[in-house]
């Protein structure tokens, strides 16, 4: 029960500080010197034509008004117009939220199935060549950003390697739209068409690649402390006193306990990397939320900001509570006392 | 290239297998890189380059133009212009159809027309005043009649920029009265040389050959036109390492061109243009204000160094390029860099014999051969008694700044060029009071007699007085020095061996009308 008004509580407040966040945002964006309509139409258009476009987007009003016009139309699903695709802000997002929400998942994916093997691996091998290895590995990865790694593969690529793509999420040759979840691995394979599904995975291999070498670094790190952080305990001596074999000590008994921190810092990266894909989105060509979102700010574009934010922002109040829920699941005590541990 | 050793090669192998089957690929593919998105693809709303790209392979014109700058015919095949320069009458191509078969009817330019007014974004600020509804009628299937307000000599260079939409396609996915702005922004209605193959907004657009398109084809016509944005210098390179890219963006870097022509495969195409790139000079601040300041920033302007060093160009004699050649003025002498004239200059100044004299020089900022110059400008105006504050500025700040004559900088570095083939797209947008508080008006010049000749060489349809009267603004803008001419842009292409047929056009993207290029080898 304490639980579930835990979890109802920071529900509660995640909508006020959504709120808060637009507000923010409203008068940053509003902030940024240049006048939208003119960048829009460009410097030829005449007075009169920046003036009526000022008009159509309701930028001659008091900005109070415009905040309260723009709550309005979020309440009804509409986010109002991109000045720069002269369509729907929702009808971008929903085009360009899947390309980044694919990047972002398979990340994700890559850095549990690299950091968590890693981080268990290395703590059994602490002070052994792996561990030594991996802790290296990791380093490179953390120091290294994510953009120079980026043009560093895409460079070495292009140069060396043939039958991997250096950009976008699709061969031009396929003439496919992933126009039923907007992910085209998934559409792919929805509509059968396995050579979609292995040209869009050949095309997320580079920037998944970097976009995820930090975060593996990260996550090897993490785990090979906290694996040997339990180890150490008095039951896992018993454990392995009382002759349980190695590998029902660490996947049965060590496990569990050693993901928490794994999977705060899973949650926390998976929130904050659809933002930080822009720059990944940008090298590759990605077409995704993020570099549309970057896009939108230096164009003065106010409702495709707003938008891009509050979607940002939803998504990260979702995974916190996902991962909130997961730690309960895999921490008794959490559920049972109401609080993360 | 090969993968250079087993491992990489059975990566690629393990990779090639998860390609199960592989469309047929077309034959005359070009792909070149864009630094910035498509934002629409809607000809009545087009604004920069990419947009104008866009409209000039989807649709067509009534006319276009060519490498001189000459209006050539297209949709239509003959015109006639009344006596007084107010009527034109132009006598449609029979047999033009759209992409989707429908043949192109005079109604169709009348919709278009209508359109392109009504929702008054685009080139639409070309025909204000000029055009009103209907304005332009269908005086049968093949004949469309347009009937201006007022003397316009121009008209005929603007009316490349109205493109042509299918009308029944449009109407029949309006939605609450839109013109069909939300389907056009995502449809070719046109009958251009290319249709709509695939659109990824902020990644690629493709377009693909239009079989029946009324121009015809030649051989070795280009099949597909790949757009790919990409504008970090490395993603370019790595695109051209692979095999994928055909032709670069203009606007690479020196390095980046060097880097591609040492692959075999490109070819460095340099062309002059109409674009000039300017110290655009504030007229009503001090101390840009005083006439022998301007003079003496000119004369301390070392033109051969920025030329040779810094950027590439062409020298710049005055306010409008030689690409104008009926209207350019012969006489005007190249601008020198000689520091004693600068100073001579400047003892007939009120500044005269002072020192610390502020001033100001914006420039778009991250930019780097902008910078260099800015830095240049700095080293060379202290000598003269000045303390320069350079502004580094975003662009958007920079257009807002050029927004009040008190926020304009002193000096400011802008390139411009025409978006429509005559001097007046060079003067009006430049120079004419009406048009002020724009990045490209930062002179603020506010001369009644530089407006009325602008006034005066469009209401004339006599071709010998316009290029009396355009020679004539041009040695009244030199002799007022409004600006700094620091060269005639020279754009630049990395081009793949076997593609050929770029040439500059002075109209807004024209010259990526890729049904003008060809590709010359054949395997």
């Amino acid at each position: 029960m304490a639980y579930s008004s835990m979890l109802l509580r920071r529900l509660g407040w995640s909508v006020v500080v959504l709120l808060g966040l637009t507000v923010v945002v409203f008068v940053i964006a509003r902030m940024v010197p240049g006048d939208p309509a003119r960048m829009a139409l460009g410097p030829t258009a005449s007075a009169e034509q920046v003036n009526q476009l000022r008009s159509e987007m309701g930028l001659d009003q008091p900005l109070p008004v415009q905040y309260l016009r723009f709550m309005g139309g979020l309440l009804r699903g509409d986010l109002g117009n991109s000045l720069l695709t002269r369509r729907p802000v929702v009808n971008d997002l929903r085009q360009t939220f899947p390309a980044t929400l694919e990047l972002v998942l398979l990340t994700v994916l890559l850095m549990a199935v690299t950091g968590v093997p890693f981080g268990i691996l290395a703590a059994r091998n602490k002070d052994g060549w792996f561990d030594n290895f991996a802790r290296l590995a990791s380093l490179l990865g953390v120091v290294t950003p994510a953009f120079f790694l980026a043009l560093l593969l895409q460079l070495l690529v292009g140069y060396n390697v043939a039958g991997i793509p250096v950009l976008g999420r699709l061969s031009a040759d396929l003439r496919f739209t992933a126009d039923q979840t907007g992910f085209m691995i998934l559409d792919g394979l929805l509509a059968g068409r396995m050579d979609v599904v292995g040209d869009a995975f050949r095309h997320l291999l580079l920037p998944t690649i970097a976009l995820a070498a930090a975060s593996i670094g990260q996550i090897t790190r993490i785990t090979r402390s906290s694996v040997l952080d339990v180890s150490r305990k008095d039951y896992v001596e018993a454990e392995r006193a009382f002759g349980l074999p190695d590998w029902v000590v660490t996947f049965k008994y060590l496990l569990r306990p050693s993901a928490i921190p794994t999977v705060t810092i899973l949650g926390l990266e998976f929130a904050s990397l659809l933002g930080n894909a822009f720059l990944i989105e940008m090298v590759f060509s990605l077409p995704g939320m993020a570099s549309y979102g970057v896009r939108a700010i230096l164009q003065n574009d106010f409702n495709a900001v707003m938008g891009t934010v509050l979607v940002s922002g939803v998504f990260f109040v979702a995974v916190n509570l996902v991962v909130d829920l997961v730690l309960g699941f895999i921490d008794p005590r959490i559920r049972l006392r109401g609080a993360p541990a | 290239m090969r993968p250079r050793n087993v491992y990489v090669r059975s990566l690629a192998l393990a990779l090639a297998v998860l390609t199960l089957f592989s469309a047929a690929a077309a034959q005359n593919v070009v792909t070149l890189n864009a630094v910035q998105i498509f934002g629409t693809i809607d000809p009545a709303i087009a604004s920069d380059y990419t947009d104008y790209m866009a409209a000039v392979n989807l649709y067509d014109g009534l006319v276009s133009v060519d490498e001189n700058g000459a209006t050539v015919p297209l949709l239509a095949e003959s015109w006639e212009i009344s006596d007084d320069a107010t009527v034109f009458t132009f006598n449609l191509k029979e047999g033009a159809t759209f992409q989707d078969g429908s043949e192109v009817l005079a109604s169709d330019v009348v919709y278009s027309v209508e359109r392109l007014l009504a929702i008054g974004q685009g080139p639409s600020y070309l025909f204000q005043g000029v055009l009103e509804a209907g304005s332009v009628v269908a005086l049968d299937d093949h004949t469309v009649q347009f009937t201006l307000s007022q003397v316009f000599s121009p008209f005929l260079s603007t009316v490349p920029l109205i493109f042509v939409v299918n009308e029944d396609a449009v109407r029949a996915n309006e939605v609450n009265g839109d013109w069909g702005r939300a389907y056009v922004g995502d449809n070719s209605v046109g009958s251009g040389p290319y249709s709509l193959a695939s659109w990824e907004r902020g990644s690629r657009i493709v377009f693909q050959r239009y079989e029946q398109w009324h121009g015809g084809w030649h051989e070795g016509a280009i099949d597909e036109v790949r757009v790919i944005i990409a504008n970090d210098e490395a993603t370019v390179r790595a695109l051209a390492a692979s095999g994928e890219l055909t032709m670069t963006s203009q606007f690479q870097s020196p390095e980046t061109y060097d880097a591609l022509t040492r692959m075999d495969r490109f070819r460095l195409v340099s062309v002059p243009t109409g674009t000039g790139f300017y110290y655009k000079l504030n007229t009503q601040v001090a101390p840009t204000d005083d006439v022998h300041v301007r003079r003496a920033i000119a004369y301390a302007t070392d033109y051969e160094t920025i030329r040779e060093f810094i950027f590439p160009g062409e020298p710049l004699a005055g306010p409008l390029p030689s690409v104008f050649a009926d209207q350019y003025l012969d006489e005007l002498e190249l601008p020198v860099y000689d520091l004693e004239l600068a100073a001579a200059e400047m003892a007939q100044s009120r500044y005269a014999g002072q020192t610390n004299i502020p001033i100001t020089h914006a420039y778009v900022a991250d930019t780097a051969f902008e910078e260099d110059i800015a830095l240049m400008f700095q080293a060379t105006m202290e000598t003269l008694g000045f303390t320069v504050t350079l502004q580094p500025e975003p662009w958007n700040r920079l257009t807002e700044l050029a927004t009040s004559v008190d926020t304009t900088p002193n000096v400011t570095q802008v390139f411009f060029g025409p978006t429509y083939a005559s001097p007046d797209s060079m003067f009006y947008t430049q120079y004419h009071s009406d048009a002020a508080g724009t990045w490209a008006s930062m002179e603020w010049l506010q001369d009644p007699e530089i407006d009325a000749l602008i006034d005066a060489a469009r209401s004339t349809g006599d071709v010998e007085e316009q290029n009396r009267i355009y020679k004539e603004i041009q040695r009244q803008l030199v002799d007022d020095q409004v600006g700094v001419f620091l060269l005639v842009q020279t754009v630049q292409h990395a081009m793949d061996v076997c593609l050929d047929g770029f040439s500059y056009v002075p109209v807004q993207s024209f010259d990526y009308d890729f049904s003008r290029y060809t590709w010359t080898c054949r395997e």
